[in-house]
């Protein structure tokens, strides 16, 4: 298509001047002569639109060009569509229908009853979409906003009924999501929250991260309340505790500082600082630095690093006390250990040891056994340390 | 009330862990434990069968209970009712009182 240029000039003549048959018989074969009835017929115009290239209502420094609408703001432009409005200075509609660009800068490309009527805002399709906040963008979708302050910069990719309402908040798309504070994000999913600053939601569905800069990857009704908490995903998982974890499962919950659980269900990591449970099923770790590997019902209370490698209804409640595994045992003294077994109790007293089943400690500094058996014993002290035990011709000897 | 977990232990202690504290005591020693079992006994679901035997109960704050039974059916855990604060905080209070002060 040829341009013409600006400054070229057309001559024009009345209708009776010949203006075909005025050279040789070959030039006069090449020309054709138009009028401007030809030139109206030929491009078609709507009978409602107001005109091609007609001034808009904002006067001579306002176009409209296709279609109906006004274009009322100084330098708005609408290119097409019916009903639209270009009300803000350089505002552009480009076509649609029943868009409005209302503030400075403001544009809508296409599709229905969009409004952007923050500075600078941007719709780009779909349907009723608002971009209220500055500098907001909404690419399209059904029925979502993009909101914020004078500055603002949400945005809101598509999906339905999203809200991103505070400055610099982005929702990707999914539905009835919402992105509340400042920096907050949620790719998609539906009816998700992010609520504090810097949260961020993958996906999934009534998951809300309301800790400042805390995490959901995915899942359901999960939620991260402490500051940068993390819930990969799952159902029902709660990570309250700063700096907190959970991998995944249902219905965990680690509420003390950089607490983690890994998977399961219904486990709950509360101790002060970095209790951990592996997975498994109802477990407990509310000791500072205690461990649950796995198993379910098990307890690991005790001050400091209690450990709970697995089995079933184990209790370690003393400082630094161990159980391996096994069931129904319970650790509750100091620097205690059970190897595993069943019914063992340290009880009261500190540093005692249990191999075996359903046996009681009596005294400290001792490990208790059903019965022991030595094999490959020494049958000479020589080169045994103080304390050693050796094999004296079928008797048993102390060095 | 800062975040704190209670254990009531089977084998006859009371352990209350907050920030900074982490202390044990004989369940004899104290009054409230067995009012504040009772009530949570009553509440247990309808599908919970067997003796009232447990290894422990634990209170995490208000509203998360857990009595783990002696076995998996006498087991059920309460989430987001808070209906034993009462008593639970006259727990909290005896078990304050003996704690040793540094």
């Amino acid at each position: 298509m040829a341009i013409i240029p600006s400054t070229q000039k057309f001559h024009t003549v009345s209708a009776e001047v010949e203006t075909v048959n005025r050279g040789s018989k070959t030039a006069n074969s090449r020309r054709e002569a138009f009028t401007m009835q030809d030139i109206i017929d030929t491009v078609p115009v709507p009978p409602s639109s107001p005109g091609l290239f007609e001034e808009g209502a904002g006067g001579a420094t306002s176009t409209q060009r296709v279609g109906s609408g006004t274009a009322s703001g100084g330098y708005s432009t609408i290119s097409g569509g019916s009903s639209n409005a270009a009300s803000g200075n350089d505002s552009t509609v480009g076509g649609g229908a029943s868009n409005t660009a209302s503030s400075y800068g403001t544009s809508v490309s296409g599709g229905s009853n969009n409004t952007a009527s923050g500075q600078y805002s941007v719709v780009g399709g779909g349907e009723n979409n608002t971009a209220s906040g500055g500098n907001a963008v909404i690419s399209g979708g059904y029925n979502n906003t993009a909101s914020g302050s004078f500055y603002g910069g949400s945005t809101v990719s598509g999906g339905l009924r999203n809200t991103a309402s505070a400055d610099y908040a982005t929702i990707g798309g999914g539905s009835i999501n919402n992105a509340s504070q400042l920096w907050s994000t949620i790719g998609g999913g539906n009816s998700n929250e992010a609520s504090a600053s810097r949260a961020t939601i993958g996906g999934g569905f009534d998951n809300t991260a309301s800790g400042i800069s805390s995490t959901i990857g995915g899942g359901r009704t999960n939620n991260t309340g402490g500051q940068d908490a993390t819930i990969g995903g799952g159902e029902g998982n709660t990570a309250n505790g700063g700096n907190s974890t959970i991998g995944g499962g249902e219905n965990n919950t680690a509420s003390g500082d950089r607490a983690t659980v890994s998977g399961g269900g219904n486990n709950t990591a509360s101790g002060g600082y970095n209790s951990t449970i592996g997975g498994g099923r109802s477990n407990i770790a509310s000791g500072f630095d205690s461990f649950v590997g796995g198993g379910q019902y098990n307890v690991a209370s005790g001050y400091f690093a209690s450990t709970i490698s697995g089995g079933n209804f184990n209790t370690a409640s003393g400082y630094y006390s161990t159980i391996g595994g096994g069931a129904s045992n319970t650790a509750s003294s100091d620097y205690s250990s059970i190897l595993g077994g069943s019914a063992n109790s340290t009880s009261t007293f500190a540093n005692s040891h249990i191999v075996g089943t359903n046996i009681t400690s009596d005294r400290i500094n001792c490990t208790f056994v059903n019965n022991l058996s030595i094999k490959s014993i020494p049958t000479s002290a020589s080169g045994l340390p103080s304390g050693s035990v050796w094999n004296n011709g079928g008797v048993l000897n102390i060095v | 009330m800062e975040d704190f977990t209670i254990h009531i232990f089977g084998y006859g202690e009371t352990q209350i862990i907050k920030k900074d504290v982490n202390f044990k005591t004989k369940t004899s020693d104290l009054t409230k434990v067995q009012p504040l079992l009772d009530a949570l006994w009553a509440e247990k679901p309808e599908d919970v069968t067997g003796g009232d035997d447990f290894q422990s109960v634990t209170f995490f704050n208000y509203d998360l209970k857990q009595w783990l039974g002696k076995k998996d059916e006498a087991s059920f855990r309460i989430k987001g009712e808070d209906t034993l604060v009462a008593l639970i905080d006259e727990l909290i209070a005896e078990m304050t009182a003996l704690i040793p002060q540094e």
